[in-house]
């Protein structure tokens, strides 16, 4: 009845290979437009390790699913997805997210750049003061003593 | 693809725990291009962008030099004369006399009515979380999402058809992060004696139905105070309280759209000691503010309050933000009871709307050093008008985190 699924394969720039659904692919502008221009069976991604490829795959499988099994009307794989989207990301540390980020960027995924950028605002908004971000992001202060209290001064209102 | 790129070194701390982590970490200095980071910081509320402004010199840097996150936060909507404007007014220069405005008119156009071209004329409009909520005219409700033109497609219809005299107000549940209609009814009575019944129902957009859900004798919302100010998806109004003396004292209700029930919250100090004005909210973090003015006739002087809700019990605890003093008889003409108004906290002004001489229609920008800056829209200034534009603001980044299960469809 149904026409076997298209697979593509994908290698990462470790060589590590994913065989996904043509469907699949299709969640990335950057590969839709890769698959259609050169349709070889298998494409390497030099700009993404396996490691975080997978992390993509992963993300992307379960995205096209959804919309195949429940259609736009059904609202509850809607809330089901975001339940699996928190999850995704809550197992996630922040240099993977950083990976994911600069990933969903060139392969040209909205949807995984905003969920991802989304978490690290998160976790930037969730922090009390400049000492707090510093620690969370690891950022080196290159402010001097009297840098750092002149731009206290100016920004005093945001310390509450 | 790969633009200029700005050094992050993301050094990872060393934590003294007693366990080890079995996985290593990969590299602790981190690459990402610029317009990413800018992707990430325009997600990040104003007030966490000015604390991480004390980071570093290159996030500082960073913060400052893009546009995109200088804009932020600065859409407004305009009601003025029974239209709404969009306004983006850039408030950073506004100390000196730079403050950069750009205004567009929104013609909301009715599809549901007969003649489907015919522009809707606007009574009331209320924000929550980037959606608006419009009573027309013509008695319809519509919510409208100002950035992406949507509007919603079905026939929001009360119980009862006494629009005129009804407060509305949108809002969204803590629970399910579903948008709500509150309406508020109040049935007139004999005169001010005894209490008047007050009634409230609620819309649900997954159902499209009203239901009622409360009633009271204990407050009313009086004309000049009905439009309520959302803060996290709760709506807030100043009220009129019986005391036990048959005396009516200003107090401060919120309507909670998860519990669905409204519940009292305290003023700040001796409530009698001074007169309450209006509320509204601070630009940069959506939180509670309230005008006050001294009882003191020789006192000319403008409070604003700032509330931040205590953790567990639900209460304010109010902070004096500003306080603007008079300097000539007629300048405060404009600071009366319900006035439309916006505080921001960074620049430390008051922006309202108000009146100009004949006619214009101005925004007043009211600051701690007697700074009074008209920003004058005469784009709009032909238009006849007999009542204060009312000015909303418009909290963006939040947008598309609330469910929206309503139909919606795009107006052209």
């Amino acid at each position: 009845m149904e026409n076997e699924k298209k697979m593509i394969t994908l290698k990462s720039s470790d060589d590590v290979t994913f065989e996904v659904e043509e469907a699949v692919v299709l969640e990335s502008q950057f590969l839709s437009h890769l698959v259609q221009d050169c349709p070889a069976p298998e494409h390497k991604i030099k700009e993404v390790t396996g490691k975080i490829l997978s992390k993509v795959v992963e993300y992307c499988e379960k995205h096209v699913v959804v919309v195949v099994d429940g259609g736009d009307s059904s609202s509850s794989s809607g809330d089901d997805l975001k339940k699996w989207d928190d999850k995704f990301i809550k197992e996630m540390d922040l240099s993977t997210v950083y990976d994911l980020i600069a990933a969903a960027n060139y392969l040209n995924i909205q949807a995984l750049l905003d969920l991802m950028c989304q978490r690290v605002a998160d976790v930037i908004t969730a922090c009390k003061d400049h000492k707090e971000i510093r620690e969370t992001l690891g950022i080196v202060s290159d402010y001097t003593a009297e840098e750092e209290a002149e731009v206290l001064k100016e920004n005093e209102w945001a310390f509450d | 693809m790969m633009k200029r790129r700005l050094l992050l070194k993301m050094m990872k701390r060393r934590r003294r725990s007693l366990i080890t982590r079995k996985v290593k970490k990969r590299g602790n200095t981190i690459y990402l291009p610029e317009d990413l980071l800018v992707e990430i910081l325009s997600r990040v509320p104003e007030t966490s962008l000015a604390r991480f402004r004390s980071t570093s010199k290159g996030w500082n840097a960073l913060i400052q030099r893009d546009g995109r996150l200088a804009m932020k936060n600065s859409l407004f909507v305009m009601l003025i004369y029974r239209k709404l404007y969009l306004v983006r007014l850039n408030l950073h220069g506004i100390h000196d006399n730079n403050g950069e405005k750009l205004i567009t008119q929104f013609s909301l156009s009715d599809h549901l009515s007969t003649s489907s071209l015919k522009e809707v004329d606007i009574r009331c409009v209320f924000h929550c979380d980037g959606l608006l909520l419009c009573t027309t005219m013509n008695n319809r409700l519509i919510v409208w999402n100002p950035c992406s033109g949507e509007t919603s497609r079905n026939i929001i219809k009360p119980l009862k058809h006494y629009i005129g005299f009804d407060i509305y107000a949108l809002g969204k549940s803590s629970c399910n992060n579903e948008y709500k209609i509150l309406r508020v009814i109040y049935h007139l009575g004999y005169g001010y004696w005894p209490p008047r019944l007050v009634e409230y129902e609620i819309y649900d957009f997954t159902s499209n139905s009203w239901r009622v859900v409360g009633e009271t004798r204990d407050w009313f919302i009086p004309g000049p105070w009905q439009d309520g100010t959302c803060v996290d998806g709760n709506t807030y109004w100043l009220t009129c309280t019986y005391s036990p003396t048959g005396m009516r004292n200003a107090g401060l209700h919120c309507f909670d759209y998860s519990t669905e029930r409204s519940g009292r919250v305290s003023l700040p100090g001796d409530p009698l000691s001074y007169n309450v004005l209006s509320i509204s909210v601070t630009r940069e973090d959506h939180k509670l503010c309230l005008l006050t003015s001294s009882r003191d006739e020789k006192v000319h002087e403008i409070d604003v309050w700032m509330a931040t809700k205590i953790k567990g019990t639900g209460d304010m605890s109010w902070n004096k933000l500003l306080t603007v003093k008079r300097t000539y008889s007629q300048q405060f003409l404009a600071f009366r009871s319900g006035m439309s108004f916006m505080v921001d906290r960074q620049n430390k002004v008051i922006v309202h709307p108000t009146k100009y001489k004949k006619s214009s229609n101005c925004l007043h920008i009211v600051g701690e050093n007697y700074k009074h800056i008209k920003v004058d829209f005469h784009v709009v200034g032909s238009t006849p008008f007999r009542s204060t534009p009312t000015l909303v603001h418009i909290q963006q980044g939040s947008l598309g985190v609330a469910t929206w299960k309503s139909p919606i469809t795009k107006y052209s």
